[in-house]
């Protein structure tokens, strides 16, 4: 009895080998392959309507000549010989190689089946299959989709049952390798200090306390340990890949894989709804996609799946309707400019001349030589004074203040025109002379070069006090009080300075604020009058290129229409409709189209918007317009999905060759 | 008359002397048994351990061999001292006076004093796990009936050899397993049987004989 069972086992599975075997045989010869469809265009077909209208069956349009036009489905009656309306029903399988779809939001959505044959499916195989995208001159792997076999995965899960039972006997206590009953009672008998601390959370070192023959805690442990069961252990963590080598021989792979899906029962071919969602990028006009693959039995690779033929997505984008037109803005030129700078030169008390050795006079100094260089030798403006006025703090009388900082103005203007005479010596001596002769060789003049000839006249002014300087940095302070700025506040409506100043003298906060803001007062503050060199008129209005309108039409030609949108929404012109319609922001972007003139380009993006909103008839004559003003459009019509719905449902262009030429003039 | 005095020799001659001493060995192994775990649970309560006491901790214990009791109602003693942490030095005594169905013909005995001191070595730790251990033995003996009629008794002198595994019950109590083998020379008379008295040889031999199965309570202090 168990004979006959065992050999009617042992047939099954015979049986069973050479099924799959033939199997393989046949797929081997016949060179199968899974391949790629389009799934239904009724199920592709974006749904854009925002409020659901019905659709007409017949829709009235008339031509650019003014002549109206009925449009709707039509077949000429054979008997009669008259145009009847008729309904077509869309097949139930598509065959096309290629779609026409549409980049919204900067987005492309890839929408395909991929359909395995029922021949190349078997209960022992895996089909690994791996769809491939081209775009541009770039080739980008996608998520496999795995086919698994239900005796194949039993196969993989089994390998993964020995293997969690191998990490189960892995232990991470290593504790648990001591005989801790003996190691206890070891303790307790020999080394009853740290027994007597067992209960004890404090932290006492083994190696405090021994046994009267010096074994310690850690010794006891140690020889308390199963050091073959600790060994073993050891091996078992360290041969963990190996093992999973060992009992996994094909892993359950969860990473870059779209679908993993386990076939149970012979269910025929099977399909599957691949969707992928990719970023446009500019120039992108044509996504490839082809699917390769493999079938493995147990952990061999036994058959390879030759490439499909690739299945071809047109693209279209809003972005090729962008105006790349440069864009102007007007801006006004004045010939005479200001520029100001201040810097804090300390003064010895009472004293005016400037001593480059005092404080950070040095720096400063260095500061202001920069700029005057720099304005003397540049190429566009021609400096044409330099005021300087150099005001002090409130110590002292108004007075004297004034007589001092003119003073020190002066000092400044002297120390400055110096060495503006300095630079301009190092500048002639840097350029060198130059020799201009006359045609017939026999008289010649010599001159410089021009640069920083010019003498630069130095006026010098009395700052005085800076009371509002003052005023602005007591108002911004933060350690003083609300109470305290408001009795400054109160000083500060006085109008003689130099009471002012006495009753400040009285306050508890006078010291903080002469030690803290005084000095800032004592700055000299230069003004460079310049003008541009060459130009005659006081004002000059003059165009330049309007950067910010540029970079939105430079996004949105890199498909990036949020940012576009930023740069654009102020100039609410074409471009920014054009952004909008990219966005679906259907009802801003009518808003802009509607009164403009109708342009080709215009006339088309007003019917994709019409046909968002549901409103074919409109939709249908813009379309027909931009058609009859550039006929480029009746193959672009074929690219946006809103369009060509339209053309589908109203035959706009069965035969485009020869039956446009009565719609379009 | 040559009967009698044989029948004298081989049932009655160790009676007299043997009692005394049996009194005072079993006093002293009750004495110990009683000892023992008093001062264990007197330890085993004490939290504060002072240092000194190390010194007298675990070294001292007191062993009563189960199996001898079991062979023939064999009375034992032994004390152990440990010395080193691998080493201790012990001496011990059995005392067996008691012969079964004394004077019929199916009589046996195995009547003996043995006296012996020696040491164990224990390759972890005194008093845990295995151990070795040897021991010069003095032994005066009458064993007969069990195995046969034969019957033997005399004075043996020997030295026994043997090792065993000490099992941890608690800090005061193993269960300490052994076995022992002995040889050594022995002055001895062979009868015939138990009670006869019938001489069958006697001299000086050597002789190579187990000694001893230990399945002991070790009272450790």
């Amino acid at each position: 009895m168990l004979k006959t069972g065992l050999s009617l086992l042992l047939l099954a599975a015979l049986l069973c080998a050479c099924g799959t075997r033939r199997k393989a045989n046949e797929v081997f010869r016949r060179q199968m392959s899974a391949s790629l469809q389009l799934p239904r265009q009724a199920d592709f077909l974006p749904e854009y309507t925002d409020v659901k209208v019905p659709r007409r069956d017949t829709i009235r349009v008339t031509d650019l000549e003014g002549r109206e036009m009925i449009l709707m489905k039509a077949v000429r009656d054979e008997q009669s010989g008259e145009m009847v309306a008729a309904e077509m029903l869309d097949a139930a399988m598509v065959t096309a190689r290629f779609r026409n779809i549409a980049e919204r939001h900067g987005k492309i959505d890839l929408e395909f089946q991929v359909l395995v044959p029922a021949e190349m499916q078997d209960s022992h195989w895996q089909l690994r299959l791996h769809p491939d995208m081209f775009v541009l001159e770039d080739s980008l792997r996608l998520d496999d989709i795995v086919v698994t076999g239900s005796e194949y995965r039993k196969a993989q899960l089994r390998g993964y049952q020995q293997y969690e039972r191998f990490l189960s006997r892995i232990v991470s206590d290593t504790l648990a390798f001591v005989d801790m009953r003996n190691l206890e009672i070891f303790i307790e008998r020999n080394i009853p200090q740290v027994y007597a601390l067992k209960t004890d959370t404090t932290f006492v070192s083994d190696e405090v306390f021994e046994s009267y023959f010096g074994v310690s805690e850690q010794e006891a442990i140690e020889h308390y340990t199963n050091k073959f069961l600790r060994r073993r252990n050891e091996w078992r963590k360290a041969n963990r890949q190996k093992m999973f080598n060992k009992y996994i021989k094909v892993p359950i792979v969860t990473e870059g894989i779209r679908l993993d899906t386990v076939i149970r029962f012979d269910n025929g071919a099977f399909l599957y709804n691949y969707v992928q969602t990719i970023n446009t990028r500019p120039r992108l006009r044509k996504v490839d996609v082809v699917l390769s693959g493999e079938i493995y039995e147990r952990d061999k690779q036994i058959y390879t799946v030759p490439r499909c033929e690739p299945l071809t997505f047109y693209i279209s984008s809003v972005s090729a309707f962008v105006d790349g037109t440069e864009r102007y803005k007007t801006v006004v030129i004045s010939r005479n400019v200001e520029a100001n700078t201040a810097c804090n030169i300390d003064f010895r008390t009472g004293r005016h001349d400037i001593d480059e050795r005092l404080g950070d006079n040095a720096r400063e100094i260095g500061f202001i030589k920069e700029n005057l260089r720099n304005l003397l030798l540049n190429d566009s403006f021609e400096l044409d004074s330099v005021t300087i006025a150099a005001s002090a703090s409130p110590e002292g009388s108004l007075a004297a203040n004034n007589a001092l900082t003119l003073r020190r103005s002066q000092a400044a203007s002297e120390y400055f025109e110096k060495y503006i005479r300095f630079v301009r010596d190092s500048v002639q001596r840097e350029d060198g002379l130059f020799l201009t002769v006359g045609d017939d060789l026999r008289e010649g003049t010599l001159h410089g070069s021009g640069r920083a000839r010019k003498e630069i006249p130095f006026l010098s002014r009395p700052g005085g006090e800076d009371w509002p300087k003052l005023d602005a940095l007591v108002a911004a302070d933060t350690l003083l009080t609300a109470e305290q700025k408001a009795r400054y506040a109160e000083f500060a409506a006085l109008e003689n300075l130099d009471e002012r100043e006495k009753r400040m003298k009285g306050e508890s906060w006078y010291r903080y604020v002469v030690d803290t803001y005084y000095p800032r007062l004592r700055t000299v503050r230069f003004t460079f009058a310049l003008h541009r060199k060459g130009m005659v008129k006081d004002t000059v209005h003059t165009t330049e290129l309007d950067t910010v309108y540029m970079k939105g039409v430079q996004a949105i030609r890199d498909h990036d229409y949020t940012a576009a949108l930023a740069f654009l929404a102020p100039y609410h012109d074409y471009n920014t409709a054009v952004a909008y319609v990219a966005l679906d922001r259907n009802l801003s972007a009518l808003e802009i189209l509607e009164p403009m003139p109708r342009t080709p380009q215009i006339e088309y993006m007003l019917a994709i918007l019409y046909a968002r909103r549901g409103d074919d008839q409109a939709a249908v004559q813009c379309y027909l317009n931009a058609c009859g003003q550039d006929r480029s459009f009746i193959s672009r019509g074929n690219l946006d999905p809103e369009i060509s719905a339209l053309v589908k449902r109203y035959d706009l262009h069965k035969e485009p060759d020869e039956d446009w030429g009565d719609l379009i003039p | 008359m040559q009967l009698s005095e044989t029948r004298g020799r081989t049932g009655d001659s160790l009676t007299p002397v043997a009692r005394s001493r049996a009194s005072l060995l079993a006093l002293l192994v009750a004495a110990c048994c009683l000892v023992a775990p008093a001062r264990a649970q007197a330890i085993a309560g004490q939290a504060a351990f002072d240092q000194t006491d190390l010194e007298h901790r675990a070294r001292l214990a007191v062993d009563q061999n189960l199996a001898d009791y079991l062979f023939l109602g064999t009375l034992n003693a032994e004390l152990q001292y440990s010395v080193h942490r691998h080493w201790t030095l012990g001496l011990g005594a059995r005392y067996n006076n008691w012969t079964w169905r004394h004077r019929q013909d199916t009589q046996f005995q195995s009547r003996q004093q043995s006296y012996y001191v020696g040491g164990r070595w224990w390759p972890w730790y005194t008093y845990s796990g295995w151990w070795a251990g040897g021991k010069l033995q003095y032994q005066e003996y009458n064993r007969g009936g069990i195995f046969g009629p034969e019957t033997e008794e005399g004075d043996a002198i020997g030295v026994s050899l043997g090792g065993g595994y000490a099992v941890h019950v608690n800090h005061w109590l193993n269960v300490d397993f052994g076995l022992f083998g002995w040889g050594g020379m022995t002055r001895y008379v062979s009868y015939a049987c138990p009670y006869c008295g019938q001489r069958t040889g006697e001299g000086v031999k050597a002789f190579v004989l187990p000694d001893e199965v230990r399945v002991s309570l070790q009272f450790i202090f």
